[in-house]
């Protein structure tokens, strides 16, 4: 299964490699990657494009996709809700706010000292602001180690409006310059993909990986309940701080880099539970894989569908992953009441 | 015979309230010994306690000569099982998936299987083993989760250390046939040298399956001996409001309760 989505992903690259404002067929791309063959001048117009802007573009994607679609599947599974998505109950939202207010006040205490705001600071603000979402849900959530659904949901909702009415304040006292930056973390682009910024992805996809084999076993005995977790044997507040401190960490790297991308956290993991079941082994993994390939299909429909001009991915993935945010919504609601 | 858990003194406290007041219990190994007692009489309190979930307000429990509070989650799940009164399951596992989560990374893939297989088939839930656990009733469900307990304590057991197996009202949603089931599989895990302590309501499977019966009221341990000791109209009165509700069954004689009617106060 892990293979196969692999080839998915690998495809999906070349796919994506290929198409929009310059074209670069299958046999251009491979002398362009391996830098000889075929006319000199398309072949170095050909290496630019490629190069320097759409691989690394194609390596943010994939980076961001494998990363929310891993944190919405890690946070499903500690809060026992296959509704649960950072996007959804305010988690990026934290991260976007601690994002935008870095640069809006960071960017004014800074200037008055001379210097410029280094962007590796970024991810550091958006993990902070994630954790401190995540802890609040958490909070107003879990009791008695139950999470109730419905308050898991409207919590999420609470906190989402706190952390967007704080983006307003931002946008309401930022100059023009820096209102260009803040709205693009309310609306979340893959435009500004650079090397840099994909190499920023590489240590939270590291640190994922090495993550998700301590975590599944206890993220599937979660599935029984806090107190069955415990009686098998696993140690629930150590596995629900590593999991809060992985999603926050993974979710503020994802955002600093693409802005607030919805849906992604929720559409994979659950498409991958119909196909090969809920048991976290797999389904961590393959969240990574599918969540990639996904917001690389959604990247290049973003790049393709109104070119020359560019559609903001967040619409997209808005656009696909609502409807089924609802279908999922009437199916819980036959299972089990809200 | 050594004790496999020693309860003394055991107070488990919310708020001003003591849930559980003062309680001394042990459990030998290979013994059955069943909690009786009214609705909130603090049974399911007690065996959370003794299940390391909550902590002792005073008092000690000790697991195998050691303090609860020395175990950590890891190590007390060698030692002890726990089927709780309801689970439920929050995603789409099917029922061989969740038993064999019980046993956790301590046997190697064939052994899982096998074993899980032999658990399966003693609780009558072998033909469900590829469905969702989430679609079953609430007996089945019951069923496999207690399945899940039993799998535990056998991938923990290297055959010189019998376990603890708490189980919060085993047969409260099965019929008749599974709650004699049940009693059975109760009864063969004892003979091979566990020690159970059951939360249970129903008193005439507590007479055929308790060695020994210890009955709760309001926080504390009223009556403890053999059913036929502790089951007895003087005490169902006290304990339960209840007159005339005890007989004897012949061959083997044992007590047997249908009450009359509520005590006239």
């Amino acid at each position: 299964m892990l293979g196969a989505l692999t080839l998915l992903l690998v495809a999906t690259a070349v796919m994506s490699a290929m198409v929009g404002a310059a074209g670069i067929p299958l046999q251009r791309l491979l002398a362009a990657v391996i830098g000889s063959g075929g006319d000199a001048a398309v072949l170095s117009r050909d290496q630019l494009v490629l190069w320097s802007i759409r691989l690394p573009r194609i390596a943010v994607a994939i980076g961001i996709g494998a990363l929310l679609a891993v944190a919405g599947a890690i946070m499903q599974g500690m809060f026992r809700n296959p509704l649960a998505d950072p996007s959804l109950v305010g988690v990026s939202s934290g991260a976007g706010f601690a994002s935008a207010a870095t640069i809006v006040i960071g960017d004014r205490l800074l200037a008055g000292m001379g210097y410029q705001l280094p962007f590796e600071l970024l991810p550091v603000a958006a993990f902070c602001g994630a954790l401190v979402a995540t802890l609040v849900l958490h909070r107003i959530a879990t009791h008695g180690g139950r999470t109730s659904i419905a308050i898991f949901l409207l919590g999420g909702l609470a906190v989402a409006a706190l952390a967007n009415a704080g983006i307003g304040l931002l946008v309401f006292i930022a100059d023009d310059r820096q209102l260009r930056d803040v709205t693009f973390w309310l609306l979340g682009s893959l435009a500004g993909a650079t090397w840099a910024k994909a190499w920023i992805l590489v240590p939270f996809l590291v640190a994922a990986v090495l993550v998700i084999p301590r975590i599944q076993r206890g993220l599937d005995l979660l599935a029984l309940g806090e107190a069955e977790a415990f009686h098998a044997g696993v140690a629930v507040q150590r596995l629900k701080v590593t999991s809060i401190i992985l999603v926050s960490a993974v979710t503020g790297a994802a955002v600093a880099v693409s802005g607030v991308i919805g849906f992604v956290g929720i559409v994979v993991p659950h498409l991958l539970r119909l196909m090969i079941g809920p048991a976290h082994r797999i389904l961590l993994p393959a969240s990574m894989l599918l969540g990639a390939t996904l917001m690389l299909c959604a990247d290049t429909a973003a790049r393709i569908l109104a070119a020359p001009a560019e559609m903001p991915i967040g619409i997209i993935t808005a656009l696909i992953g609502a409807p089924f945010f609802i279908a999922l919504l009437l199916r819980q609601r036959s299972v089990a009441a809200l | 015979m050594s004790s496999l858990l020693e309860v003394s003194g055991a107070v488990v406290r919310a708020g001003k309230r003591d849930l559980v007041g003062g309680v001394d219990l042990t459990v030998l190994p290979g013994e059955v010994v069943a909690l009786v007692g009214p609705n909130g009489a603090g049974k399911s309190t007690l065996l959370r306690a003794i299940a390391g979930e909550i902590s002792l307000a005073g008092g000690e429990i000790a697991l195998k000569g050691r303090s609860l509070a020395h175990y950590s989650a890891r190590e007390l799940a060698q030692h002890r099982a726990v089927l709780s009164q309801h689970t439920s399951v929050s995603f789409e596992f099917s029922v061989e998936e969740i038993i064999v989560m019980g046993a956790g990374d301590l046997r190697p893939q064939s052994w899982l299987r096998d074993a899980s297989r032999q658990v399966m088939e003693r609780c009558d839930i072998l033909h469900l083993l590829d469905r969702p656990v989430t679609r079953l009733s609430g007996g089945e469900q019951q069923r496999v989760h207690f399945a899940r307990s039993m799998l535990q304590l056998l991938a923990a057991d290297d055959g010189s250390k019998p376990g603890l197996l708490l189980l919060d009202e085993p047969t409260a949603s099965l019929d008749l046939n599974h709650q004699l089931n049940t009693v059975e599989i109760v009864r063969d895990i004892a003979q091979e040298g566990t020690g159970i302590l059951l939360v249970i309501h129903d008193l005439n499977l507590t007479a055929m399956l308790a060695n020994r019966v210890a009955m709760m009221k309001s926080g504390k341990i009223v009556a403890t001996g053999r059913p036929d000791e502790v089951i007895r109209n003087d005490i169902m009165a006290d304990v339960f409001d209840v007159r005339d509700a005890v007989g004897i069954a012949p061959s083997p004689p044992m007590p047997f309760v249908l009450p009359q009617s509520m005590r006239l106060t």
